[in-house]
């Protein structure tokens, strides 16, 4: 087991949630990363999120009426090809008032090792030897024995994503009082309202399929919270205005992304796995080459499996009204991403229809936000307890 | 055009014009008949909204990524009719695609490789050196490409010899024997490019022995890809081969599981060649447009075989360039190429399983 930043035996000592030093180690952090990792976005967006002037809007949205206090250690086991995950998780859990046991991935790339560097370097001042002592952060293969070992340590684990990955992780035991957070696969979509992108600008325009790249294209259209479906509200303006809104993300991404033989080829295999596998596939556009696919589907949807794309394969829907939009949603859905339509109009509808899926509804441009409220957790109040 | 007179071409007789008619009707031909027997298949089609009937333009003829064979079973005929299935080896760990054989696509393939052969070996059964184990054929895990290619040449093989033991050693004695009053006689010897490098060039040259086997034939397939990772280029591999083995004539090839038979033999010249059934189209991903000569891009492979699975265009994750066509001074119609690499591998983002690794 490689230990890769912090202390090797973590103490379990709870605080309160937004404890003053573990807010002064995340602003310092921020800076640090800021500085140092400015140049992978996915990191850099890490180091903005735990800014101080955030870290102060998230403890006055999780102010308690009861007194509260962390749940000791938690175990975070985080995905090896999102970056900042484990930063993000492992920094939830601090901000609780829990302390932290971090399991890398042995196939982390290199910003993790970025971030793990930065992370050191803060650890390491001492100002904040009471934050390292109760900061773990390892990698070793996967190792049930191993797991189990450092999980009878531990008040809470969470485990993001994948299926195979939660139920590799269920399988294993903690102590019985402790709290389980798994994130398993999730799906996202878009709305896309017609008739405001019909009446948008050329600038507004393109400002907004910059947000919309952001949410797709920089994951490589991978990520749970990146739509993979995108579904057209007929509210109003001609149906051309599509068409002017992928043409719009093509140009986005003929500047910004970096479409190789590989990704091509992962593209063309989503596609035409989903159009042999089941009927209900109408066509496929291709928008600047390669680099925007859109295939409509029929609704409704004919296969069990949600609509997959990545690397910039978009599936096509079309509602007539609002009211369209649940039927489509299931257990495993989680992020709505709203261009042209209103987010808050949108949960407002889906609260009221009783939706099976969805936890999340945001303007494009906030996918990839990390948030202390995720799947429908809130992770602040699971990573603590009441006292009351 | 009907199995015998398609069979019955000349391998390398067909120029541009002649090729591309043929390919209009052919490929329109199985486009048909994989619409009417794989419903996966006919499901894309329409969702890709191709008509029914007409001929169809080579470089229109939809392209299956060879990586939908992993992960999805194409089949066009009643499934008793499959004899044979087939397995890619693929990358280590990868799933492996899964080919299904009927006979008439089986004796097709076989009757393709041999006319390609044939014209390079000549049409008497030479005494036949497998550059590899007995084992190969013998083992499941190892079967699929190895195996199969194996076989495929032993066609042209009269008495054989391994020339490693079970254990991947080479057996010099055991070949020494075999040799014996065979001397200055053509010989075909078979193996995969990194299996010769390895067991066979390396072995004799670390115990400081050589072979005569001038006047043989050495044809040899599998890629590049692990000799490339030990910088080895093509050209001293042929030196280190002719020196360590006497063979002046040693042939590289260039095939896949997913279309077995139409293989792309290299000429003396050293150029890739596509037989009349088989076809190479260099694509660039930006946007699947057509390469031209001298622009390297992936490789898509057409084949006119392909009978009872829905395999006459695939999409490669080979990177290659087009060199030329109807023209290569070794005199052979049709296009030539090279293969210059694998499609990388990239770093994927997203979220995915975090325990396994």
């Amino acid at each position: 087991m490689a230990l890769l930043a912090g202390t090797r035996r973590p103490l379990d000592q709870p605080w309160e949630p937004f404890h003053p030093l573990a807010m002064d180690f995340l602003a310092a952090l921020s800076a640090a990363v800021r500085q140092g990792c400015a140049r992978r976005e996915e990191l850099a967006a890490f180091g903005f999120w735990c800014r101080r002037a955030h870290l102060e809007q998230l403890r006055e949205r999780h102010r308690s009426r009861l007194p509260r206090l962390g749940r000791g250690l938690v175990f975070h086991a985080a995905p090896s090809n999102v970056p900042a995950m484990f930063a993000y998780s492992y920094a939830i859990g601090l901000l609780a008032g829990s302390a932290g046991l971090v399991r890398l991935s042995t196939r982390r790339g290199e910003g993790e090792e970025t971030l793990c560097r930065c992370l050191r370097e803060v650890l390491d001042r001492p100002e904040f030897a009471a934050v390292k002592a109760r900061s773990s952060f390892v990698s070793y293969p996967r190792d049930d024995a191993l797991t189990a070992a450092l999980l009878s340590g531990c008040g809470g684990r969470v485990v993001w994503g994948g299926d195979a990955t939660v139920a590799a992780m269920r399988r294993i035991p903690m102590p019985p009082w402790a709290v389980d957070l798994c994130f398993p696969d999730r799906w996202s979509l878009a709305l896309l309202s017609q008739g405001a992108v019909a009446w948008m600008g050329e600038e507004e325009l393109a400002a907004l399929a910059r947000r919309f790249y952001n949410d797709t294209y920089l994951m490589d259209q991978n990520a749970c919270s990146s739509p993979q479906l995108a579904v057209w509200l007929a509210d109003g303006g001609e149906k051309g205005a599509r068409r002017r809104w992928w043409l719009a993300l093509a140009r986005e991404a003929e500047e910004r992304y970096s479409l190789g033989a590989f990704q091509a080829a992962r593209k063309l295999e989503q596609f035409c796995r989903r159009a042999m596998a089941a009927p209900g596939v109408k066509g496929l556009e291709r928008y600047g080459g390669n680099l925007v696919w859109t295939a409509p589907l029929e609704l409704p949807l004919a296969e069990d499996r949600p609509p997959k794309g990545g690397f910039g394969l978009f599936w096509e829907a079309e509602i007539e009204t609002l009211d369209q939009l649940p039927a489509l949603l299931d257990q495993r859905s989680q992020t709505v991403v709203c261009v042209g339509a209103d987010p808050g109009e949108t949960a407002a509808l889906l609260a009221a229809r009783g939706a099976r899926g969805v936890t999340r509804v945001v303007p494009a441009g906030q996918a990839l936000e990390m948030d202390t409220v995720w799947d429908g957790h809130d992770l602040i109040a699971a990573l603590s307890r009441g006292i009351g | 055009m009907d199995q015998e007179a398609l069979l019955g071409l000349g391998p390398y007789s067909l120029n541009r014009e002649e090729k591309t008619a043929l390919y209009r009707r052919e490929l329109a031909g199985l486009t048909r008949r994989h619409r009417a027997g794989c419903r996966e298949y006919r499901r894309l089609l329409e969702a890709l909204g191709v008509p029914e009937g007409g001929e169809l333009a080579p470089e229109d003829a939809p392209m299956l990524p060879v990586g939908l064979f992993k992960e999805m079973d194409l089949c066009s005929v009643p499934r008793e009719a499959v004899f044979k299935t087939l397995t890619s080896s693929g990358t280590t760990g990868a799933q492996v695609s899964r080919i299904f054989l009927d006979a008439e696509t089986s004796a097709m393939q076989q009757r393709a490789l041999y006319r390609i052969g044939e014209s390079f070996i000549g049409d008497r059964r030479l005494p036949f050196l497998v550059l590899d184990s007995k084992r190969a054929l013998r083992d499941r895990a190892m079967f699929s490409a190895r195996g199969a290619g194996i076989l495929g040449f032993s066609i042209f093989g009269g008495r054989t010899c391994y020339a490693l033991d079970e254990d991947m050693a080479l057996d010099l004695d055991g070949v020494r024997r075999f040799l014996d009053g065979r001397q200055g006689e053509k010989l075909l010897l078979f193996g995969f490019t990194y299996m010769i490098w390895k067991h066979v060039v390396r072995a004799l040259e670390e115990r400081g022995e050589r072979l005569d086997l001038s006047g043989s034939i050495l044809i040899h397939g599998g890629g590049w890809k692990k000799l490339a990772g030990q910088a080895v280029s093509q050209d001293e591999f042929k030196d280190r081969v002719r020196r360590a083995l006497g063979v002046e004539t040693v042939l590289d090839y260039y095939g896949m599981a997913e279309q077995t038979g139409g293989i792309y033999m290299e000429c003396p010249c050293g150029h890739l060649h596509a037989s009349v059934w088989s076809d190479v189209i260099i694509r660039r991903s930006e946007d699947y447009g057509v390469c031209a000569v001298g622009e390297p891009g992936v490789i898509e492979s057409l084949s006119l075989l392909p009978r009872s699975y829905p395999g006459h265009a695939v999409l490669t994750e080979d990177l290659g360039v087009l060199l030329g066509e109807d023209d290569c001074p070794c005199g052979r119609l049709g296009k030539y190429f090279a293969v210059t690499g694998r499609v990388p591998r990239a770093e994927v983002r997203g979220c995915s399983d975090t325990y396994e690794g």
